[in-house]
């Protein structure tokens, strides 16, 4: 037990140091997004000042499937539609939208 | 009232609710499943039977849009009220979707704020549909869809 904690209390603080994976972000995916990945949601961890081009280079290594997405995705943070270069907070809820169609 | 439901809705109880104090025009817009398609997800020129729409949406972000849109024809045209309802689920030919409806002071502002509304919601909504047809389904705005759905035009508010 000690050693588990004091593996865990060293990876802490080596991310801390580094910048590790400390912001935990959820992913949505909707309508032909969620068919093809075959799932709605996903949670996946990235560093500090994290922005969307990041999290969504992070989310092709862990699930490859998001390559089969479009080249330019749409997506929002925090419901609110956002772009490439806005900088991820810990707990935001994001969503990548295939092109709406409602109506 | 703005509201996402996957129940029918009332359109006559709607527009009797726009009946009130400085309102002398009410404009409304629904939107009904048609029963045919020239889309097709390719080159078809031949409409093929609809069966049915499967409408899905991301329910929260999608209620803030549609009261943003509310909101900004309240500021932007001369209307006393706006109702903006879309129903989700599976639909079928001749159901309702959706119903814009606007009471104004004069029949202008109600008409022109009724079609800001739903072009709007056409762009800006994360409301989705899938055109299930005799021959196959497919969602809408998919690769092969012939509308223009690009990012920049959901992007745009």
């Amino acid at each position: 037990m000690r050693n588990w904690l004091n593996c865990s209390k060293r990876r802490y603080i080596l991310r801390s140091l580094t910048g590790g994976y400390n912001l935990k972000i959820k992913v949505k995916f909707f309508a032909s997004y969620r068919e093809i990945l075959g799932k709605d949601e996903v949670e996946v961890d990235v560093g500090e000042d994290t922005d969307i081009t990041g999290l969504l280079e992070v989310l092709k290594k862990v699930h490859p499937e998001i390559k089969a997405l479009s080249e330019t995705l749409i997506v929002s943070v925090n419901k609110e539609y956002a772009t490439y270069d806005t900088i991820l907070k810990n707990k935001d809820e994001v969503a990548i939208l295939p092109p709406v169609s409602g109506g | 009232m703005i509201e996402i439901t996957e129940e029918d809705f009332d359109a006559d109880k709607i527009i009797q609710g726009l009946r009130k104090e400085g309102v002398g025009a009410i404009v409304t817009f629904i939107g009904t499943v048609r029963d045919f398609t020239e889309m097709g997800g390719d080159e078809r020129t031949e409409p093929v039977e609809v069966k049915q729409l499967i409408y899905e949406c991301y329910k929260d972000m999608a209620l803030e849009k549609m009261t943003l849109i509310r909101d900004h024809a309240l500021v932007n045209y001369d209307i006393r009220d706006m109702t903006i309802i879309h129903r989700t689920g599976a639909l079928k030919p001749h159901e309702q979707i959706v119903m814009i409806a606007v009471g104004a002071a004069h029949r202008k502002d109600a008409f022109k704020a009724c079609e800001y509304a739903i072009e709007e919601l056409k762009k800006s909504v994360p409301i989705w549909k899938k055109e299930v047809t005799s021959e196959k389904d497919y969602w809408i705005g998919e690769e092969g869809d012939i509308r223009d759905l690009s990012p920049k035009n959901a992007l745009e508010e």
